[in-house]
């Protein structure tokens, strides 16, 4: 029988054997080897106290000593503290490289801040070591974390038997002085990246016309190359020429325009270029057929202005800058503006043209406080016949912006072939009807803090996701298949009349519901009013929540009204006490025997009969309320599969009692997923 | 895509240890070194080539791997990483051994190294003890024995438990 490779992963997917068979001694040693080799080698060297493991360690061919692993990078520093850790790591090098037995070694990494001149020659016979053992990567880094210096205690100064390897293949270099005595060849160097190097303009050329197979440079606050100013080149009618770049990134560097035409003429083959806090120009033309992608990350203070000009680019990315004027964007299917909050703050002539060049953007749109764009309020456009159209955007973002009712009915028929549209922290509408067919996937972030209502109708959309806002009236949601309601703590602090209208809202959503802290008290409210609960389709129930016995009833309600549950997915929220808010008081006057509460349950829950596979719990913790739900879901749960127990606290000796406990559901398991703890 | 996936249409089958027969392009199947050489060298004329060291739920998640990888333009490295981490979440220990024992005999280098990766990230910073459980190891060595390997190579150990 031959079966399609998806379905077959798919339907293999949640089977589990959690055999108790030696796992290792089945593993050849190379493999084991393998294996060790990713973990940092202070690790790989301790299991020695397993059998099994015994002396593989002296095959890893990964190396990675980091004094970071040593100390908490952000903490409190002790001179005596740093000595002790740096000589623990000296000491495990030297033992290592001496007791080392593998041939060849893939990658040497070392990071330590350099402040002992003394133990430079030491370094020295370490890297030499490493270049005899043919390692392809190279990641020398003398500053580490810095931690303990404002400035480090100096720069390396790299033996010369680096530059000459033709094994080579990724070189990271930091805090280094790069003077060569000799020739540079680095046949097969691919990645070079430069951080802090003192480095002459010389030497940079030899090291790129010796390094025939660059694919990627990556350089950041390179001074030495004379803030990569081509010009001052000891010859200067040779252009730099890099024939096979493809990925460049730049960071914290002076680039004058001049110097970055040559650059970009001089890449013929690049395909990605990222400017980080680069500063210096204020035109980039770029004019190469391959380059597709480009990040421009700015942090320019001043107003100057940036013209960029990207006839053949795909997709361009352009953060914190205040002016930026865009010409030949045609091919741009993804861009995402980020503009400063000055932004756009000038005469209105220019909103004609800022129009004409969004027009001209395909499939994505990220606008990020974009005042000056008349608040995003287009009727207000020189012309105020003509209608913003982003006739093919699939993916529309607005960030912290004031779009009134009229500007979003506008912007939605204007946009006929939008997929996705998301709302952050946006303001001045109260209404949005999401009329066009294609609209599938809407998210709304806010943050009003009045009391304001929003009415939402969206019959077409398939994912509707809100959050941090009061009041919202749903209409037409018959299509939503996917929902996340968050609301604000104060949500449905309102008259009981209310809840008939959240009820029916709740009835008509299908499928898949995430539900959190406040929402959960409203089932505990009605359960306890003797409110009629509506009966619930959805599948999957996804629920962010303190877990008090406030929330009990509501949880018990919930199971009891969505017969179709197949999926319970809680993540515990810390706090207990649920109350935010006078009006919740009265609450307080039922008593709720927390204890038992789950025992005395009577009534069938019939998703626990015949549906209920998968129950999840984050956040679990021995202490809290949880306990007595988990206790009860492995009791009455007939058909339970799997239940994922995920936590950061020790839960032994609690851990072997659940294992034991009695459990309705005969293939029912327990996995436990203990994140860190130590 | 077209100009890197010659006779697109070429088929072959592998045959899982458990008698499972996959069919699988053959621009997926070159993702494995083991399969390349054998279809170079012509072994392949054989019409379903037996992985008897492979059971059929590893070697379905081997070639869904296998496939992303092979179907991804090189542009898509983002994209590929991402799958990459997807892949082995939640992936039981028992299932990831398998994976890495597959990857290793059927010599698909990226695979092999996320998933040692990944076998390396849950033993981090875990006591020996707790090694010993994940990998279900039974009767290594005693106290006194552990004493003399760990006062052995006590330049290991400083500093720590």
């Amino acid at each position: 029988m031959v079966m399609p490779v998806q379905a077959f992963v798919k339907r293999q997917k949640v089977a589990l054997d959690d055999d108790q068979i030696d796992r290792i001694s089945s593993l050849p040693d190379e493999l084991l080897a393998h294996i060790l080799s990713f973990l940092p080698t202070k690790d790989a060297v301790k299991t020695v106290l397993i059998r099994r493991f015994g002396n593989l360690w002296t095959s890893i061919h990964n190396l990675d000593f980091d004094e970071c692993l040593y100390h908490k990078c952000n903490g409190v520093f002790y001179y005596e503290d740093r000595r002790v850790n740096e000589e623990r790591l000296i000491n495990l090098i030297r033992h290592l490289l001496i007791l080392h037995e593998r041939s060849d070694i893939h990658r040497f990494c070392l990071k330590l801040q350099l402040n002992q001149l003394k133990l430079a020659n030491e370094i020295d016979t370490w890297i030499r070591f490493a270049m005899r053992k043919k390692v392809k990567v190279l990641d020398l880094d003398f500053k580490a974390c810095g931690y303990a210096y404002d400035s480090p205690g100096g720069y390396h100064k790299l033996p010369n038997v680096v530059l000459t390897s033709d094994i080579l293949t990724e070189l990271k270099l930091a805090y280094c002085r790069v003077e060569p005595g000799e020739h540079i060849r680095l046949r097969s160097l691919k990645n070079l990246s430069l951080e802090d190097v003192l480095i002459s303009d010389k030497t940079m050329i030899e090291i790129i016309y010796g390094s025939p197979a660059l694919e990627s440079l990556f350089l950041y606050r390179y001074y030495g190359f004379h803030k990569l100013d081509f010009s001052s080149c000891v010859e200067p009618r040779e252009h730099i020429q890099f024939p096979s770049l493809k990925s460049l990134s730049l960071k914290d560097m002076l680039i004058s325009d001049k110097t970055m035409i040559e650059l970009i003429s001089g890449c013929p083959t690049l395909e990605s270029l990222f400017l980080f806090e680069c500063y210096g120009f204020h035109r980039l033309d770029f004019t190469s057929l391959n380059l597709k992608n480009v990040v421009i990350e700015l942090n320019w203070k001043d107003s100057s202005r940036l013209e960029v000009s990207c006839p053949y680019m795909t997709s361009l990315n352009i953060i914190g800058i205040e002016r930026t004027d865009l010409y030949n964007v045609s091919p741009v299917v993804d861009a995402a503006l980020e503009f400063d909050d000055a932004y756009f703050n000038c005469a209105r002539g220019e909103y004609r043209e800022v129009k004409l060049r969004f027009e001209q953007l395909h499939d994505c749109l990220f606008l990020y406080g974009c005042y000056g764009f008349h608040k995003l309020d287009f009727s207000s456009c020189v012309e105020p016949q003509e209608h913003i159209q982003f006739r093919s955007l699939k993916s529309l973002s607005l960030k912290d912006m004031l779009i009134s009712d009229k500007t979003m009915i506008e912007l939605i028929s204007g946009c006929p072939a939008l997929e996705s549209l998301f709302l952050f922290e946006c303001y001045g509408f109260h209404r949005l009807d999401f009329t066009s067919l294609n609209l599938k996937n809407v998210v709304i972030e806010l943050n009003w803090k009045d009391s304001s209502r929003l009415e939402v109708s969206c019959p077409y959309v398939t994912s509707l996701n809100i959050t941090g806002i009061e009041r919202t009236d749903l209409y037409n949601v018959s299509s939503v298949v996917d929902a996340a309601l968050e609301f604000d703590n104060y949500y449905f602090n309102c008259d009981r009349g209310e809840y008939r209208e959240v009820k029916l809202l709740f009835e008509q959503l299908h499928d898949a519901v995430t539900l959190f802290t406040r929402s959960v008290l409203v089932f505990t409210i009605w359960e306890l009013t003797k409110s009629s609960c509506p009966s619930m389709n959805w599948r999957c129930l996804v629920l962010k929540t303190m877990l008090t016995e406030w929330h009990f009833p509501g949880i018990a309600s919930l199971l009891r009204n969505s017969p179709n549950l197949e999926m319970l997915d809680i993540h515990i929220m810390p706090g207990t006490n649920p109350f935010y808010h006078r009006d919740d008081q009265w609450l307080m006057h039922y008593e709720i025997d927390g204890e038992n509460f789950w025992d005395l349950q009577q009534s069938t829950f019939h998703c626990l009969v015949s549906h209920l596979k998968t129950v999840r719990i984050h956040n679990f913790k021995i202490e809290s309320c949880a306990v007595k739900l988990v206790h009860f879901l492995l009791r009455n749960a007939c058909v339970l599969e799997k239940l994922v127990i995920e936590t950061k606290w020790e839960l032994y000796p609690y851990k072997e009692k659940l294992l034991c406990l009695p459990r309705a559901s005969p293939q029912a398991v327990i996995l436990f997923c203990e994140k860190c703890y130590s | 895509m077209a100009s890197s996936i010659e006779n697109n249409n070429e088929k072959l089958t592998l045959k899982s240890s458990d008698g499972e027969e996959f069919l699988v392009e053959k621009h997926v199947a070159l993702q494995s070194t083991l399969l390349q050489n054998m279809l170079d060298s012509d072994c392949s004329s054989a019409d379903v080539i037996p992985l008897p060291k492979i059971d059929a739920r590893t070697l379905a998640l081997v070639l869904g791997y296998c496939k992303k990888h092979a179907d991804a333009s090189s542009s898509k490295q983002g994209e590929l990483n991402s799958f990459d981490s997807e892949f082995l979440k939640d992936m039981d220990m028992g299932a990831l051994f398998n994976l890495v024992l597959a990857a290793n005999f059927m010599e698909i280098k990226g695979l092999l190294d996320i998933a040692a990766q990944k076998i390396a990230d849950t033993i981090k910073d875990k006591p020996h003890q707790e090694v010993r459980e994940i990998f279900h190891v039974e009767n290594d060595y005693t106290p006194e024995e552990e004493a003399a390997v760990r006062e052995e190579n006590r330049w290991a150990f400083e500093g720590f438990p």
